[in-house]
């Protein structure tokens, strides 16, 4: 579990002298009704189809992972010593719920699940990703998106 | 943009301070907590959906529910294969490597199963396939013993980086076989984990290269006189937790 008083010592102290940039105060976005909400996912888990190009060390591009994927093509090159694949080689969805947000837009939970979803590289340095998270901000306005859930890995 | 974000480290997102942040109390690598379990990760997501309903922030709320896999729920868990033994008339880097090839043969069948059930595998960072296990292996093997071997053919690169992926695709392949054997459930991530680097030949393996690749990079800082080497530090496939080698008896 991720509490920093149950990891090594060492481990601890290089999470907490990571560099993290100022973004200054969040700005608030109203949200519609859930009831209404059309949901994209963004991860950071490295996730693409088999088709795709992997990941490379430190990319700041996104991969496409469209509303009606099949999770047999979903993979993920994002790797770390510090954690393993295993949760997504047993089951996409304990990182990726996208099947889930489509079991709770037929449950009338949400208004949609977005066409289209997003994955960027864990690894990189956030503020290299400036202009592609802008890029992928219109994108999502686009596909009439109203709500984003960011997924870290 | 209205954004959730589920949060892994708190302290993390306390100085980045975005909107609306859910923190969960969960293993790296599984945001929703549990696989296979979609009534926990449903939990988990509906109350990061729940941020939504907020009407000003920014806002961190904890997660109340600890993951279900527990080390006691896991604490069951073994791989059903026997560690193949060490034949005595070699050398140690040789019965290693038999060894070793002796254990990727015995998961052989279980990684195809898992390939067949799944329809996709995460082998492959190397860019080679599965049916290079054996080479992949023995030249580990050799890595870590202080040779210098000949690559596995087709690799599209030939670096420290490769070494990495090639650990990382050994990695895939024991614990996709690991999932697939007969038992109640899979292994939760910390027992996995001690399965691979403590009682597998490849964590043998894998220690052996840490050291050995530590102790060429601290000779090559010493002929640089003392000032570390250009390129990369030397790979190490140990994660922080389990840079104790265990006790031979654990093996």
């Amino acid at each position: 579990m991720v509490r920093l008083k149950d990891l090594p010592t060492e481990y601890a102290a290089h999470l907490l002298s990571l560099p993290i940039a100022d973004y200054g105060p969040s700005p608030w976005a109203e949200a519609p009704d859930l009831k209404q909400a059309r949901v994209a996912i963004i991860s950071t888990a490295g996730l693409h189809r088999e088709s795709d190009a992997k990941f490379a060390g430190g990319a700041d591009d996104y991969r496409l992972i469209p509303g009606d994927l099949d999770y047999s093509e979903l993979t993920m090159s994002h790797v770390s010593v510090d954690f393993d694949r295993s949760g997504f080689q047993q089951d996409p969805n304990v990182l990726f719920p996208l099947e889930l947000l489509r079991k709770l837009e037929a449950n009338g939970e949400i208004g949609s699940a977005a066409s289209w979803h997003y994955s960027f590289m864990g690894a990189t340095d956030p503020t290299r990703m400036d202009e592609t998270a802008g890029q992928v901000a219109k994108l999502l306005k686009e596909d009439s998106v109203t709500a984003a859930i960011l997924i870290p890995v | 943009m209205p954004t959730a974000a589920i949060s892994l480290i708190r302290e993390h997102t306390e100085q980045i301070n975005p909107s609306r942040s859910l923190w969960v109390p969960f293993e790296l690598g599984r945001p929703l907590g549990a696989p296979n379990n979609p009534e926990f990760q449903l939990g988990v997501l509906r109350s990061l959906l729940g941020l939504f309903e907020k009407e000003s922030g920014p806002v961190i709320e904890d997660y109340p529910h600890d993951s279900p896999v527990t080390e006691e729920s896991d604490a069951a868990w073994s791989c059903v294969l026997p560690l193949p033994p060490l034949e005595s008339t070699s050398t140690p880097a040789e019965a290693l490597k038999q060894s070793l090839l002796q254990e990727v043969g015995s998961l052989a069948p279980w990684y195809a199963e898992s390939v067949r059930r799944m329809g996709r595998s995460t082998f492959g960072l190397s860019g080679l396939t599965a049916d290079s296990m054996p080479e992949i292996a023995a030249f580990m093997v050799d890595v870590a013993s202080g040779e210098d071997p000949d690559w596995p053919p087709g690799l599209p690169e030939q670096n420290a980086r490769t070494i990495r992926y090639m650990a990382d695709d050994l990695k895939a392949y024991y614990m996709e076989a690991a999932n697939e054997q007969p038992g109640s459930s899979a292994p939760g991530g910390e027992r996995m984990w001690t399965w691979l680097y403590h009682e597998t030949r490849l964590g043998q393996v894998f220690y052996d290269l840490r050291d050995q690749l530590a102790a060429e990079h601290a000779e090559k800082t010493v002929a640089n006189g003392g000032e570390r080497p250009p390129g990369p530090p030397p790979p190490n496939p140990i994660p922080t937790r389990y840079a104790n080698r265990p006790e031979p008896a654990a093996r």
